[in-house]
């Protein structure tokens, strides 16, 4: 077997799981994302891991993107499309069949408590992400001042979060004579 | 496939990738569930609220992205397996493209340290940006219970550096048993 399809399989094997866990969404799965693709595999330095996730957010559409990015940085166009779909198809394939019971069963009551069962994971797996990429910033205080300050603004008032994500790349640009 | 009564508004395949596409390309930074919302219920009326609703609820119920699921959820409820092709590919696909181009152009300048500040300075706001959203669902859940295990799954993922699959194998069920045994609505 050829390194390439080795890396290839690889990817399936990171993204494919990570598919059926990410209850809530995205941002569950930074903290693990980092870890596989920093600590255990060494596809990426953690400047390279901040630079992708960072490019995905101001990038277009869904941030989960950062997977086909980090499978084309990995692997190339193949790469891409590996990621992309081992972390696509799991979890699409359980929402079509969904789609069609939840019909069935609209007002259904175990909705809400799975609902609820579920989100204090959401809770723990969402800092977990904000903690770990804080982390990989290397940037102490400042990252976690401009992250608090992100948060504070955001729940303040509904700001579009693409203003506020070039607010903080226009505050790092002022602050980088200073360091 | 046959789409439910409620949901037969005639909608063809291009209207919904066409719709898709522009969502996924031109949302920047979040924020797609509400154009969603406004596209296919308030202006065309493909979808009542409580359908979407629904289908919401579902999105951020089931594993993966809230917006992609959605996506599929609706495409399935108005066209189909075929519906749910069109507007996920729709979605996805051109952002994907657009993403390898932009780092393409971030390669180019990726040495400048100027580059990478910056960068973490987005990072560390979309971090600001999640962290507000962990909150917003924190405040729902007003009992001990649910934060003590919010905390632990927490420490084991970001301390420990636990895998987060065996994390979320193993909390699931217990979480999932304590919101079944409490019938009040904390």
């Amino acid at each position: 077997m050829t390194t390439d399809s080795q890396t290839l399989i690889e990817l399936v094997r990171v993204f494919a799981p990570l598919s059926l866990v990410a209850f809530g969404g995205g941002p569950t799965i930074v903290a693990e994302i980092e870890r596989q693709t920093v600590s255990v595999h060494g596809w990426l330095t953690h400047r390279d891991f901040i630079d992708i996730f960072a490019l995905s957010r101001v990038a277009p559409g869904p941030g989960i993107l950062m997977i086909t990015l980090i499978g084309w940085k990995v692997a190339g166009w193949l790469g891409a499309i590996a990621a992309s779909f081992a972390f696509y198809i799991p979890s699409g394939l359980l929402v079509s069949t969904a789609a069609l019971v939840w019909r069935r069963h609209r007002a259904a009551v175990w909705r809400d408590k799975v609902e609820r069962g579920l989100a204090p994971i959401a809770i723990g797996l969402i800092f977990a992400g904000a903690y770990s990429v804080l982390n990989a910033t290397q940037g102490g205080l400042l990252a976690f001042a401009t992250a608090a300050a992100a948060a504070a603004i955001l729940m303040w008032r509904p700001i579009n979060p693409f203003l506020l994500l070039c607010g903080g790349a226009l505050i790092y640009a002022i602050c980088f004579p200073l360091v | 496939m046959t789409a439910p009564a409620e949901s037969a508004r005639s909608v063809s395949l291009r209207e919904l990738a066409n719709v898709y596409f522009w969502i996924g390309i031109s949302s920047f930074g979040g924020g797609l569930i509400s154009w969603v919302h406004r596209e296919t219920v308030e202006r065309r009326k493909w979808l009542r609220d409580q359908e979407f609703l629904s289908g919401l609820a579902l999105s951020q119920i089931l594993p993966g992205p809230t917006m992609v699921n959605m996506t599929i959820y609706l495409g399935i409820q108005l066209r189909g397996a075929a519906g749910a092709l069109a507007s996920w590919s729709s979605l996805v696909l051109p952002p994907s493209l657009a993403i390898i181009a932009i780092y393409y152009l971030y390669l180019q300048f990726h040495e400048a340290d100027v580059v990478h500040f910056a960068l973490s300075g987005v990072a560390a706001t979309a971090v600001g940006l999640n962290i507000a959203t962990g909150i917003k669902v924190a405040r729902r859940s007003k009992n001990v219970t649910a934060l003590i295990i919010a905390a632990g799954v927490f420490a084991a993922v970001a301390i420990l550096h636990w895998p987060m699959l065996w994390v979320v194998l193993g909390a699931a069920p217990l979480s999932l048993a304590l919101a079944w045994r409490r019938n009040d609505d904390g």
